[in-house]
């Protein structure tokens, strides 16, 4: 196998946990919208070096919009 | 057990066993009636109508749940009507659909009920509710939600905005512009998510394009 484990140099921060204020909420669908891609996938925590605890919470809530049609399960997310 | 006695014996032993088994039954379930205060949830229901459906059936249909929430001693803190959506995906064939979402203090024997109902009526194309918190007082709740909290809606372009008169409406895009600018959000395409090559290399060079498309937005 090539070497395909690299180690990422950015120490990244969670997000969540650095700004308090902002609320994971299967509602607001544009703060959600940032952490899918264009093809409604969730990004991974490597990624975006969330928490592990807002990572759950976030891909809980990402659920929940595409249960209520907030945001579609595959293809692009609309606007 | 050959003995007429020793079957006598045998099953009396056996009825007292049963009986003892539903004293702890009873026992251990406990009252059957609901403890008012204890057993107030905080839920929030948001549930879709079809599009066609007229204004006043929609209010017959909240007006439905509203009583059944009420007649198990809950209360309802708020409704809003976040009207015509686009939805994400074709339900019924239909591609818009009318939200209600509703805030309520109640029990959870009303909530399974108002799903029995929501399941029958052709009309509701999906429902969803959550449970906010295991006990909740509805007086103190009302008196925080009328200090003008905003309400998270998720108020996309070209969609009738809530009905709410307490500036939530203008509070609530700031916050989210807020948020935007803060996080700097980097569309990640498909082949990084999976792929391990290039990522931090690619994410810096998107970063200038996907901030003139958020200003677009």
């Amino acid at each position: 196998m090539a070497p395909k484990k690299r180690i990422f140099p950015r120490q990244k921060v969670c997000r969540f946990c650095a700004d308090k204020s902002l609320v994971i909420d299967y509602k607001e669908v544009r703060t959600l919208r940032n952490f899918v891609t264009e093809r409604g996938k969730i990004i991974p925590q490597r990624i975006y070096g969330n928490c592990a605890k807002h990572q759950r919470k976030l891909t809980d809530a990402i659920k929940k919009a595409r249960q209520i049609a907030l945001m579609p399960y595959s293809g692009p997310t609309q606007l | 057990m050959y003995h007429v006695k020793d079957q006598i014996h045998f099953r009396l032993c056996i009825y007292l066993i049963n009986l003892l088994a539903l004293c702890q039954v009873y026992r251990l379930r406990g009252p059957l009636q609901v403890h008012e205060e204890e057993h107030m949830r905080r839920y929030e229901t948001i549930f879709i109508v079809k599009p066609n459906v007229a204004e006043d059936e929609i209010e017959a249909i909240t007006s439905k749940a509203t009583s059944i929430i009420e007649g198990d001693g809950g209360t309802i803190l708020r409704i809003n009507n976040w009207g015509l959506k686009k939805l994400a995906y074709l339900i019924k064939k239909e591609n818009q659909g009318y939200y209600v979402y509703a805030d309520y203090a109640g029990v959870p024997a009303s909530v399974a009920e108002i799903e029995r109902i929501f399941r029958i009526d052709d009309r509701i194309l999906k429902y969803l509710t959550v449970k906010l918190s295991d006990s909740c007082d509805p007086e103190a709740v009302k008196e925080e939600l009328a200090k003008a909290e905003p309400v998270p809606t998720s108020d996309e372009e070209g969609m009738e905005e809530e009905k709410d008169d307490k500036h939530k409406e203008q509070e609530e895009p700031d916050r989210v512009k807020e948020e935007l600018t803060k996080t700097e959000p980097v569309p990640v395409s498909d082949k990084e998510v999976t792929g391990e090559g290039k990522d931090d290399e690619h994410e810096e060079q998107e970063e200038p394009d996907t901030v003139k498309e958020e200003q677009a937005d």
